[in-house]
């Protein structure tokens, strides 16, 4: 879990799975990241091999304390099981979701205009 | 004395001088005349014939002169002769005077004569004498001679030779001849011959010659020399009275010649004559010349006699010596002494031994030369007054020689008189003569040993020496038979006390070999029989707490009424009695005595008599030992005395014997605590896998040892097998064992494989001071794949059961421990689903003491488990291998099984994040195996991830529990449930719901049971329905 800035914006590579057990790395780095002074933050989750509920418990935190820093919180992945986990928890309407990373930055470009709301 | 003898020799017969000169002078004055009237008658005749006139008186001359005036008359008349030859017929003056020349010189030699005529008769006497001597010495020399001869030809010690010496000197000299000896202070006749062998002596003569009143003998015997007497020319004053001794017994002279000696002269030598006889003094040096040699000759005897004496006294000591130094108890060497004394000494022989108690002297031992006797003398001799105190024992015990005591002894006839046992000894014994001597030991007293004769006879000298010497050693020979009898007594003694010392050994030997009590009693009885004899024995023990008495042992004839063992509450019984006192209690006759219980019980069985001795250690009383006899008054004190050492040692191996038991009881419940501590508690539950594993110690009794089996879940989910055996017993194998685990796990969690695990413990094993020595085999194996890495390191290799066939799998190395550094080889091989695994320590083969046998015989056993469970597979073949003999060594045996795709999946973790992985693994695994996609088996693993991780996560609220996860296939559907035993927490956070909708989301059928015990999820997919949509 190695954060790296991309034009300004934070991408954090997930791999492996994200559980119980693993969820409060995640949060642990996405707070590091948000400390930082980051407000806008891309999580890859392409190498991602699974993810629970907790997992979701800390994304949505996250994107929740980006977007009152004025920026957003996108998720990268490209597998099936995580499209139909985000659909099912009603998920991937709140997230902004890109099937790749050049996706994601580009539109985090945009994010960066964006004043923080208040 | 010698001159008288002297002239008594010298007088001679028939020679008187004047008749000599007449002689003479008619020898001379004839032959003139004759010449003269030849002459005239010559002128008428040619030839002078007269000449042998001249022949007679020229003879005459010669004869009566010798022959020196014979040759001068000789001369002389050749002169004559001459002159007739050369004038033949002229008858002149000149020739007349011519003539007469011859007949002057005969007067002139005449008158010669005349006037030496003493000397020439004494000249001619001693002519004569010479002739007579050299005929005598001659004569002399032959008897001389011929007594020699005899004296030489006798016999040893033989007296005959006397009477034929002087038979032979009678003869010889015409005379009578006698010899007296002195024989023991009396003169003893020895021969009396005469000339005539036939003629007997006058007995008056013998008796006369031998009385010891004889003065003449008597001054012989006394100053020795030689004496010749004659009736006429005898000593004037007659104080020898021999003249008068000789003229009482008709006789004229004697001759006599004391025997010489280096002391007093052994007797006389006499000669008697009857008839004058010419004797001179060399006859009386050939009568001491022949008592010289008779002296010699006896003197010889006497000291042959002597030497053959002292020989055969130095036989008899020696003789006494090597008996009595050869072991014999008092009697036999009395007897001894008794029996050789008889036989050299006297008619009989015997032995008083002071008795110190009763200050008496009884007899002890006796002999007679009679044997018939023995009993008479025997009967006699003890009746004598034997008391020490007695004045005559007195004496003789204070002194050092032996006393002679004669029957004509005063103080004897005083005795003899006034004692009428020693009037029966002196006369009906007919003892004459008693040697009776002290017997001492240094200056002790021991006894007094008499010798007695029954003869008339004085003990001599050496008799005396003798009996002394023989006292000397009967008394040294009875200090010998004492300390013999002493030591024998004393090794007797010794060998008791080796007895009970062997025994008492003994039984410590087996009671340090062996912790067993019975044998240990068994031991005691054997061993106490061969000291102390018994009809029954019995072993008794006391409980202090319940005063109680036990009877752990008893060996005998059974009692008349049961029990068999005196078991019940100490009171009133003679072994309580005796562990209260402490002291060992024995019982004379039981049909006497009703003191005690076991009085009536053991005396009803026949037992007469009983011992008891007290089992103490360290003083503390723990029981009794106890011997019963059927014979009464059998057991003494001193039995008690004897066995009493082996019922202490009984007391201290049943005491050994209890705490040995205590600490095994210790060691065994520590050694149950050790295996559980090092063997695992629970085995990890694989999905898709059983595991089996059991240890059986080869003592029953629990001791630990140094097999192990392990199995541990890694953290990728691979599990750590390990199967091993460190060589040893006991707590160091043990301790070995559980490092050489730990190790091996701690290797695997740092992801080393099976060959490097190996390699390293080998290498750790190395470093301790004393390398454990370890045959192990250790496998990673991938439940989920199948794949099992391996390595071995001296154990045998594990068997593989698949579709029925067991193969075994690859061999490794040596057993760790063997040498510093060693590469061990890693092997694979895939299981798959439905395959046993079986690893093992070598005790599983080795039941058969035949390796080779052993693992054909556990491979049947192995291709027979097919089918059955893991647990039970492994108990099967436990019982199979060890049901025909007990195991020698340890076992050791871990089963895994991959199970089959048709098993349920069936495992439980622990609730902990961790564990949500190995869940979702194990549940994904189970999705592909029943051919799902891979993309439907994420979301299933989703859906048993949400199961779990509420299961994890509210259930337990921090607290310890477990989640058990179950997955089937029935029919088309697939079913997972999990479920925790803690109760379920509502969710508080926001987004908690969001589970449910993935659980509900991800499947087909989603159930909830709640219950306090806790919470069962169940979630369904249909597996065709939806494969065959999702495609």
């Amino acid at each position: 879990m190695s954060p790296r800035v991309v034009g300004g914006v934070a991408v954090l590579d997930v791999s492996g799975e994200l559980d119980l057990y693993t969820s409060p790395k995640l949060k642990t780095a996405l707070e590091e990241l948000l400390g930082g002074g980051h407000a806008r933050l891309i999580v890859n989750l392409s190498e991602t091999t699974y993810m629970d509920s907790t997992a979701l418990r800390v994304l949505t935190a996250a994107r929740q304390q980006t977007q009152e820093a004025g920026g957003n919180l996108g998720l990268v992945y490209a597998q099936p099981s995580i499209d139909r986990l985000m659909t099912i928890t009603g998920l991937k309407d709140l997230f902004s979701t890109f099937s790749s990373e050049a996706a994601a930055l580009d539109a985090a470009k945009s994010w960066m205009s964006a004043p923080p709301k208040t | 004395m010698d001159e008288r003898a002297s002239k008594d020799l010298t007088e001679e017969r028939g020679r008187d001088p004047a008749a000599l000169a007449v002689g003479y002078l008619l020898a001379l004055i004839l032959p003139f005349f004759v010449t003269l009237g030849i002459g005239v008658v010559r002128a008428s005749f040619e030839f002078p014939p007269f000449v042998f006139l001249y022949l007679p008186p020229l003879l005459f001359v010669a004869f009566l002169g010798g022959w020196r005036p014979a040759v001068l008359s000789a001369l002389l008349s050749t002169m004559s002769i001459g002159y007739f030859l050369i004038e033949p017929l002229g008858f002149t003056p000149t020739k007349l005077a011519v003539a007469a020349l011859p007949s002057l010189t005969f007067l002139l030699t005449a008158l010669l004569i005349a006037v030496t005529g003493d000397r020439y008769r004494l000249y001619q006497q001693r002519l004569r004498s010479d002739l007579n001597r050299a005929r005598r010495d001659l004569r002399e020399d032959q008897l001389v001679i011929a007594v020699g001869d005899l004296l030489a030809r006798r016999g040893e010690s033989d007296r005959p030779y006397a009477a034929a010496v002087c038979a032979r000197i009678a003869v010889d000299t015409g005379d009578w001849c006698g010899l007296v000896v002195t024989e023991r202070g009396e003169r003893r006749l020895l021969a009396l011959s005469g000339p005539d062998p036939a003629q007997a002596p006058p007995a008056d003569l013998a008796a006369s010659l031998a009385a010891p009143d004889l003065p003449w003998g008597s001054r012989l015997l006394e100053g020795g020399g030689a004496i010749a007497a004659g009736v006429s020319g005898g000593s004037p004053d007659g104080s020898d009275g021999a003249s008068m001794w000789l003229a009482r017994h008709d006789l004229v002279g004697l001759l006599a010649a004391a025997l010489p000696a280096a002391g007093e002269p052994l007797g006389f030598l006499v000669v008697l004559a009857r008839r004058s006889r010419s004797w001179d003094r060399k006859t009386l040096q050939l009568v001491q010349a022949l008592a010289e040699r008779l002296a010699l000759s006896m003197e010889r005897d006497r000291l042959a006699g002597e030497a053959v004496r002292r020989v055969r006294e130095r036989a008899l000591l020696d003789a006494l010596m090597v008996e009595l130094a050869t072991e014999r108890d008092l009697a036999t060497t009395l007897e001894t002494v008794v029996r050789r004394c008889t036989e050299h000494l006297g008619d009989w022989c015997g032995i008083s031994l002071v008795d110190p108690a009763t200050r008496t002297l009884p007899l002890t031992a006796v002999h007679h030369r009679d044997p018939a006797n023995v009993a008479r003398v025997r009967e006699i001799v003890a009746r004598l007054p034997a008391s020490m105190d007695d004045p005559w024992t007195v004496e003789v015990l204070g002194g050092r020689t032996p006393v002679p005591i004669y029957a004509d002894d005063p103080r004897i006839q005083v005795l003899i008189r006034s004692n009428p046992v020693m009037e029966e000894v002196f006369g009906r014994l007919g003892v004459w003569a008693i040697l009776y001597s002290p017997i001492r030991y240094r200056d002790t007293p021991l006894g007094t040993f008499a010798i007695g004769v029954e003869s008339h006879r004085r003990w001599e000298a050496h008799e005396v020496r003798l009996a002394a010497e023989i006292a000397e050693r009967t008394g040294l020979a009875i200090q010998n038979a004492r300390l013999l009898e002493a030591e024998r007594a004393a090794r007797a003694q010794a060998e008791r006390d080796s007895a009970r010392v062997s025994a008492v050994s003994r039984v410590v030997a087996i009671a340090a070999a062996t912790i067993d009590l019975g044998a240990v009693y068994d031991e005691f009885a054997e061993a106490l029989q061969m000291l102390l004899p018994f009809t029954r024995v019995t072993v008794s023990l006391y409980d202090p707490d319940r005063h109680w008495l036990t009877m752990p042992y008893f060996k005998g004839p059974e009692l008349a009424a049961p029990p068999q063992r005196l078991e019940g509450p100490k009171a009133g019984t003679v072994r309580g009695w005796v562990v209260d006192t402490g002291r060992p209690f024995v019982r004379v006759d039981t049909l006497d005595a009703h003191e005690f219980e076991e009085d009536g019980i053991l005396g009803a069985a026949g037992i007469r008599s009983y011992l008891v001795v007290p089992m103490t250690v360290g003083g503390l009383p723990i029981g009794t030992l106890n011997f019963g006899h059927v014979e009464a008054g059998f057991y003494t004190d001193e039995h008690a005395r004897l066995v009493q050492p082996i019922a202490s040692q009984l007391a201290l191996t049943v005491e050994h014997a209890r705490l040995f038991e205590r600490q095994r009881r210790l060691a065994s419940e520590l050694s149950e605590t050790i295996q559980r501590a090092l063997l695992p508690v629970d085995l990890p539950d694989i999905p898709f896998a059983a595991l089996a594993a059991f240890y059986r110690p080869a003592d029953p009794e629990g001791k630990v040892g140094g097999d192990w089996y392990d199995a541990l879940l890694l953290p990728d989910d691979r599990l750590l097998l390990s199967v091993g055996d460190v060589a040893g017993h006991g707590l160091p194998a043990a301790s070995a064992m559980g490092q050489a685990r730990q190790i091996i796990r701690a290797f695997a969690l740092e992801d080393r494989p099976p060959a490097r695990i190996l390699s390293g413990l080998n290498q750790v094993l190395w470093r301790l001071p004393e390398p454990p020595n370890i045959a192990v085999w250790v496998g990673i194996l991938d439940a989920f794949t199948g794949t099992l890495q391996h390595s071995t390191a001296g154990a045998p290799p594990p068997l593989l059961l698949e579709q029925g066939q067991v193969t075994q799998l690859k061999t490794g190395g040596p057993p760790l421990g063997s040498s510093p550094r060693f590469d061990y080889m890693q092997e694979q091989t895939v299981l798959r689903p439905g395959d046993r695994l079986l690893a093992y320590t070598d005790g599983l083969i080795e039941v058969t003491r035949d390796l080779g046998e052993g693992e054909r015989h556990l491979r049947e056993a192995l291709g027979g488990t097919a089918g059955d469970p893991a647990p039970a597979a492994g108990e099967a073949l436990l019982r199979h291998v060890i049901g025909q003999s007990e195991p020698h060594d340890d076992i050791a045996l871990l089963i895994f099984d991959l199970l089959a795709v048709d098993a349920p999946l069936t495992f439980a973790v622990e609730a902990s994040p961790a564990s949500l992985r190995r869940i979702r693994r194990s549940v994904r695994a189970l999705a592909l195996r029943h051919g799902v996609s891979a993309q439907r088996a994420d979301e299933i693993v989703l859906a048993v991830g949400e199961a779990a991780l509420n299961a994890v996560e509210h259930a337990y609220r921090g607290r310890p529990g477990r989640v058990a996860v179950r997955g089937e296939r029935i029919g088309d559907t697939l079913t997972v449930s999990v479920r925790d035993f803690g109760q379920w927490q509502a969710p508080q956070e926001q987004g908690r719901g969001r589970g449910t909708s993935v659980m509900r989301g991800f499947s087909d059928t989603f159930k909830t049971y709640r219950s306090p015990a806790g919470t069962l999820v169940e979630i369904s997919w249909r597996l065709r329905e939806r494969s065959a949509a999702s495609s």
